[in-house]
């Protein structure tokens, strides 16, 4: 357990060290933050866009913007869920950019909020593999995409994932809740076709 | 109060509530079961949702080469892991084991077939049977006890302290006593080297050892070699671990033995306890504390100050022998020719009394006879399959109360009954217990039940080799605390496999239901068919196994998938 800790620590002033010299420009630092955090960033890419070619553009193109912001970032608070922050507003851009009508009238507005059948929720939950959970996460609308997986790959809280999505912290749940229901949905003609 | 809307319960269960809407709904939550089945289900979700999008995808195209070098990658390293343990853990334990005289056949024999055959199982289930509702109760208690702070850490190192116990004397005999009372020390033969000035345990791994007579040692004695002997005076405890121990000196300590023999000569004085495991234990010396040991053969023809515990396939108190408490044998063969000044209490195949025992006799076996100088002073209460004998010349106090054990007999008795309804209301009440406290544990092991093979396959390793594992451990200090940790926690999921099954067999009959009090019916209905099942002879027994393995399997199945940590993103 102390000796986690101790390699945890170590890690973390690795990391910050890292991230002085990335600053001052140090090529080699660079080269670090990216082996160390681009295979984590491209799979939130792939989780957030939903396709695995955006993903690898998006994430060189995350790293560019990681060198022009990397200046705003307080070393004294942690670093990844700024990193994912960062990633998470750019695939916002990208997807609002795509859908130019905005996500404000997405037709899982309307979808009510049920309570969660705790028995059906078991069943699915035994039935379905993690790839098929990531093949019915790239149906779901744009939204509810990337609420989960701000929340559940990079674990946000709901005060940052308000801060990516650009809504009041207040409606995070209703969006979460909306997008495990819309998830369930997507997973259940997988369960009846066995897939 | 109404129930928790589905936002809130969603808020609730990943922590991002805000602090005066947690404590309104506070009370409500932790007395209304039906939201806290909503908030367990939304938590479980979250987890199974940051497993799969924290689980790295792997390329579809890569996957059969992946599997293959995984496949391949596993197997070398299960085989070089198999190896290592194999060279560093098993083949010297082996070694040692076949150096006390328990190798090969003998081990094997003594493990399976004595211990299949042996008429004590049926003691052990009920002992297992009323320790499991008071280990559970115990935990039940330390987790709904009103919350202070340092409690729990009292409760372990109170659980620690009690795990210790048996080396607090040695630990306090480590402590330095006055230079006069020291007096030099002869640890080996044939030329003893000068003791050490301070009066520290010594700990020695020799081929043979020897404390010459005459000869002192003042401090605790820690040795491992093929042959002890022990002539001289040891002011200390002794730890023998060897092929062959005689002690024909004095220990005025503890003296615990894991050995092939154990002779205690005649002239051997022990002041402390003897505890000993070893394949064959005479003792005729004079030992002032109590003895307890788990050997193939007990032989004692001293006497014991205190009380006599063995778990053996024969144990014969010769005539001369004195045990000066009680005795407690679960021995197969039991053949009493000395002298119990208290009470005795036995379980076994066959016993021959034909001694002295001052106190009542409460037995239990298939065979008794009771010899022509027997003079028992208390009342001989025997539950046996075959009436006793009772030879002419035997003297019996207070008199013999004999009950039959007849095949089907106990049926018949209220007391049977009585017995049965406890144990099921026992069951019933830790089933309910766990099932408000852990949800949980309760979902994941419902979600196991789908997994047989691997559940059945989970139990039947944990069955065998977690006591064994944490007998290993408990040879060490260190281990020992753990030990006695793992065998409370394996005491206590033994018990709860039969909830478990029941719970499955009271879905299997009536259908699964959301309804809290409809899942209590089944959890009824399942524990009733269980405790009738378990009385049909053979087959019970069977059945016994059967939902120990699987209930174990299921529970260890369940215990993983819940502290399995989700892998972090980065």
């Amino acid at each position: 357990m102390e000796s986690a800790r101790v390699a945890r620590l170590a890690k973390d002033n690795d990391l910050q060290r890292a991230l002085a010299l990335a600053r001052k420009g140090d090529a080699e630092a660079w080269g670090e933050l990216y082996r160390r955090f681009a295979p984590a960033i491209e799979r939130f890419c792939r989780h957030a866009l939903g396709n695995a070619q955006d993903a690898e553009d998006a994430t060189g193109d995350i790293f560019i913007k990681l060198r022009n912001k990397l200046d705003q970032y307080d070393p004294q608070r942690p670093f990844t869920p700024w990193l994912y922050r960062l990633a998470g507003n750019y695939c916002w851009d990208l997807l609002r950019q795509k859908n130019r009508r905005g996500f404000e009238t997405e037709a899982s507005d309307e979808l009510p909020l049920a309570a969660t059948h705790p028995g059906q929720l078991e069943q699915l939950m035994a039935s379905q593999s993690a790839e098929q959970i990531r093949h019915a996460l790239a149906q779901l609308p744009e939204r509810s995409r990337l609420a989960l997986t701000l929340r559940y790959y990079s674990d946000l809280n709901y005060e940052e994932i308000a801060e990516v999505l650009r809504l009041p912290r207040a409606y995070i749940g209703v969006v979460l809740l909306r997008a495990r229901q819309q998830l369930r949905q997507a997973l259940l003609p997988e369960m009846e076709t066995g897939a | 109060m109404e129930h928790l809307d589905p936002i809130t319960a969603l808020l609730w269960s990943e922590g991002e509530l805000d602090a005066r809407t947690a404590s309104q709904w506070h009370r409500h939550i932790t007395l209304c079961s039906t939201c806290r089945q909503q908030i367990a289900a939304l938590e479980r979700e979250s987890r199974w949702l940051r497993n799969c999008l924290q689980e790295a995808p792997q390329p579809a195209a890569a996957r059969p080469r992946l599997a293959l070098a995984a496949a391949l990658s596993g197997t070398g390293l299960a085989l070089a892991g198999a190896l290592t343990v194999w060279l560093t853990l098993i083949a010297p334990w082996l070694h040692d084991s076949s150096r006390m005289g328990y190798g090969g056949q003998n081990l094997l024999s003594s493990l399976l077939f004595s211990a299949m055959f042996w008429n004590g199982w049926a003691s052990v289930t009920h002992i297992v049977e009323v320790l499991g509702p008071l280990a559970f109760l115990a935990c039940a208690w330390l987790l709904l006890r009103p919350r202070r702070a340092g409690w729990s850490r009292s409760a372990l190192g109170l659980l620690l302290l009690l795990a210790l116990s048996p080396f607090a004397k040695p630990l306090a005999a480590q402590t330095p006593r006055s230079p006069a009372s020291s007096r030099p020390a002869a640890p080996a033969a044939p030329a003893p080297p000068a003791a050490p000035a301070a009066p520290t345990p010594t700990a020695v791994h020799e081929n043979f050892y020897t404390l010459p007579a005459g000869a002192t040692v003042p401090h605790d004695l820690f040795i491992r070699a093929d042959d002890i002997r022990i002539d001289g005076t040891l002011d200390g405890n002794l730890f023998a671990f060897a092929q062959n121990v005689t002690i024909d000196g004095q220990v005025n300590g503890d003296v615990v033995v894991f050995s092939g023999t154990l002779h205690v000569a005649p002239a051997a004085k022990i002041g402390g306890d003897l505890i000993s495991f070893v394949h064959e234990m005479h003792m005729g010396g004079q030992l002032h504390g109590n003895y307890f040991g788990g050997n193939q053969v007990t032989d004692l023809s001293g006497s014991i100050g205190g009380s006599s515990v063995s778990w053996s396939q024969q144990l014969n108190l010769q005539p001369g022998a004195r045990v000066g408490g009680e005795l407690v044998s679960f021995d197969q063969i039991l053949d009493l020719e000395g002298a119990v000044h208290q009470g005795v209490l036995a379980t076994f195949q066959s016993a021959n009394l034909n001694g002295q025992v001052d106190g009542r006799l409460h037995l239990r076996g298939d065979r008794l006879n009771i010899g022509p100088v027997a003079r028992i002073g208390g009342r001989v209460m025997f539950h046996g399959r075959n009436r006793p004998t009772i030879e002419s010349g035997a003297q019996l106090g207070q008199g013999l109360q004999f009950e039959w054990l007849r095949p089907g007999a106990h049926w018949r008795s209220g007391k049977f009954y009585l017995f049965q309804a406890l144990a099921w209301a026992a069951a019933m009440l830790a089933g309910l217990v766990l099932w408000l406290l852990f949800p949980g544990f309760f979902a994941a092991v419902e979600r196991q039940r789908q997994r047989i093979g691997a559940s059945l396959g989970a139990g039947a390793v944990l069955l065998i080799a977690l006591p064994v594992l944490a007998v290993l451990a408990g040879i060490t200090l260190v281990g020992l605390p753990l030990a006695v940790i793992a065998l409370f926690c394996y005491l206590l999921a033994i018990y709860l496999s039969s909830v478990f099954v029941a719970v499955w067999l009271g879905n299997l009959l009536l259908g699964v239901t959301e309804s809290f009090w409809e899942n209590l019916l089944r959890l009824a209905l399942g524990l009733l068919l269980i405790r009738i099942v378990l009385q049909i002879p053979y087959a019970g027994g069977l059945a016994l196994l059967a939902i120990v393995v699987w209930g174990l399997g299921l529970q260890a199945l369940a215990a993983y998938e819940l502290f399995r940590r989700p892998r972090l993103a980065v």
